[in-house]
């Protein structure tokens, strides 16, 4: 089972898309911030992070940041309600306004995209 | 002369009467403790038409609180066959729910993966020698099994589903862990599991629960409803179904063949209602702050059932119905701040069969404006 972590400050949006996500197959783990997200990622293995980008302390951007210095290959989502945004530690940008379903065919292809990486 | 029938009545008056001068009362022994009558109120309000699921559970719980359940063996060994989508596998998330505060408080082993004799090593281990030994963690482990354990309650729940589809090598293994309660690892540590409830799932006779559902053969209009009769008729396909595939000594050592009811549409509603519970509890559950609600018109409730739940598969498409029209929607309208706290939603049905969600402002702010 896929594990991922999915941060997002809105706690209704962050428990919401974590039962989605858990009715889709996936082992889904909320965190409210970018703190907590850091703190859960050194105890569980995730194969994805979905992170909002507009957070209070630390950011979408600086989190994915931190994520690839743990580990490096593991895809980052960031979904933004804002301008879309890109960097070396973003796979995907999605707007808030398209989250569903476009978030669940997001997950797959970079999940997909990542097992052909191992693959090779 | 009296016959031997009034004599044994007058001797049994004699003892009564004895009984009630030595201060004697009669008992109830048909009266649960007050834990079981929680645990079984806890299982009403969320397992619709299924009461006989309840009551096995229920029993099997009642005898491990006043420990009387056997020794040396599992707290209880049940088999749960029905039609697909009637709650075989829901019963047990509800049970580990009741007990635990978790659905997910039980070690579920899906059989389907053990198909072949020499998987059985990713369940138990490999032994010393063979390949894979010390390598791969084995699934059912001791630790695995009493991860859920509290102070007050020893006690593990076990869900081997789809048991049909086990390998020769499992069956031997099921044997033996429902006969003594003991597992011999590959490392040859073992598990013990006289502390654990242990259910197992079938769909055997599904092919022909379905035939019967949808009206059999020829030209009978299939039926709109379920009836009691075709309950029975179900209960005694599947029992059936489970004695020409179960060899006798499985049979033997089950303490209870629970067949699951096809769920009537006065059920499925039930159902909706508490799927929709459910939502709302996510959404008003979060740090004790009041969130905001949402209201289905009877016309969307109606569209609901019809979407996600037929005769045949009963209400297995509902939960993912309610997710994809109501639950995506919803979580659309929060990520993009189209809704705040104290706003009610409500859903409608268009003319052309899609949902409009409508904002209605709160009553308490109506108030306060005017």
């Amino acid at each position: 089972m896929k594990a991922v972590l999915f941060v997002d400050d809105n706690e209704v949006l962050c428990r919401l898309t974590c039962d989605i996500l858990r009715l889709e197959g996936y082992r889904a783990v909320p965190a409210y911030n970018a703190a907590e997200a850091l703190k859960v990622f050194d105890e569980e293995d995730f194969d994805i992070v979905v992170t909002d980008m507009r957070m209070e302390g630390m950011d979408g951007l600086e989190l994915a940041r931190q994520i690839h210095n743990k580990n490096p290959q593991l895809p980052v989502i960031l979904v933004t309600a804002y301008e879309p945004v890109s960097g070396e530690h973003v796979r995907e940008c999605l707007a808030k306004e398209d989250l569903f379903p476009h978030l669940l065919e997001k997950i797959r292809l970079c999940l997909s995209e990542a097992e052909v990486r191992k693959a090779s | 002369m009296r016959t031997e029938l009034e004599n044994s009545v007058s001797a049994s008056r004699h003892l009564n009467s004895a009984q009630e001068s030595a201060g004697a009362s009669a008992l109830d022994a048909t009266l649960h403790g007050e834990a079981t009558r929680e645990f079984e109120a806890f299982l009403h309000a969320r397992i619709v038409g299924q009461g006989a699921a309840i009551d096995a559970v229920t029993e099997m719980y009642q005898m491990f609180l006043v420990a009387l359940n056997p020794p040396d063996r599992p707290v209880g060994n049940l088999l749960f066959l029905g039609p697909t989508g009637s709650g075989k596998t829901y019963v047990v998330e509800v049970v580990a729910e009741a007990l635990f505060g978790d659905r997910r408080a039980f070690l579920k082993i899906d059989c389907a993966e053990f198909q072949e004799s020499h998987e059985i090593a990713k369940l138990i281990g490999s032994p010393p020698g063979y390949v894979g030994h010390g390598e791969t963690q084995p699934l059912l482990t001791q630790e695995a099994l009493n991860r859920w354990h509290t102070e007050k309650l020893k006690l593990s729940l076990l869900l081997l589903d789809e048991i049909e589809k086990a390998s020769p090598a499992l069956w031997q293994l099921l044997l033996g862990i429902l006969d003594k309660g003991i597992l011999t690892l590959g490392s040859n540590r073992q598990v013990d599991l006289s502390q654990t409830l242990i259910f197992m799932t079938s769909n055997l006779g599904a092919a022909e629960m379905g035939g019967l559902i949808e009206g059999g053969m020829g030209f009978v209009a299939h039926p709109t409803s379920v009836d009691t009769s075709l309950d029975e008729k179900i209960t005694r396909t599947a029992t059936e179904a489970a004695r020409r595939k179960f060899s006798p000594e499985f049979m033997n050592r089950l303490d209870k063949v629970v067949v699951f009811n096809t769920l009537r549409p006065e059920h499925l509603e039930q159902v909706l209602e508490l799927e929709l519970a459910k939502v709302k509890q996510r959404i008003t559950h979060a740090a004790g702050q009041s969130h905001f609600t949402f209201r289905c018109s009877p016309e969307v409730k109606r569209w609901l059932l019809r979407e996600g739940t037929d005769p045949k598969y009963g209400a297995r498409h509902l939960k993912r119905v309610i997710e994809r029209y109501i639950v995506y929607a919803l979580a659309n309208l929060v990520a993009t701040n189209q809704v705040s706290t104290g706003d009610c939603i409500d859903i409608s049905l268009k003319p052309d069969g899609s949902l409009a969600f409508t904002k209605i402002v709160a009553v308490a702010s109506v108030a306060a404006a005017g």
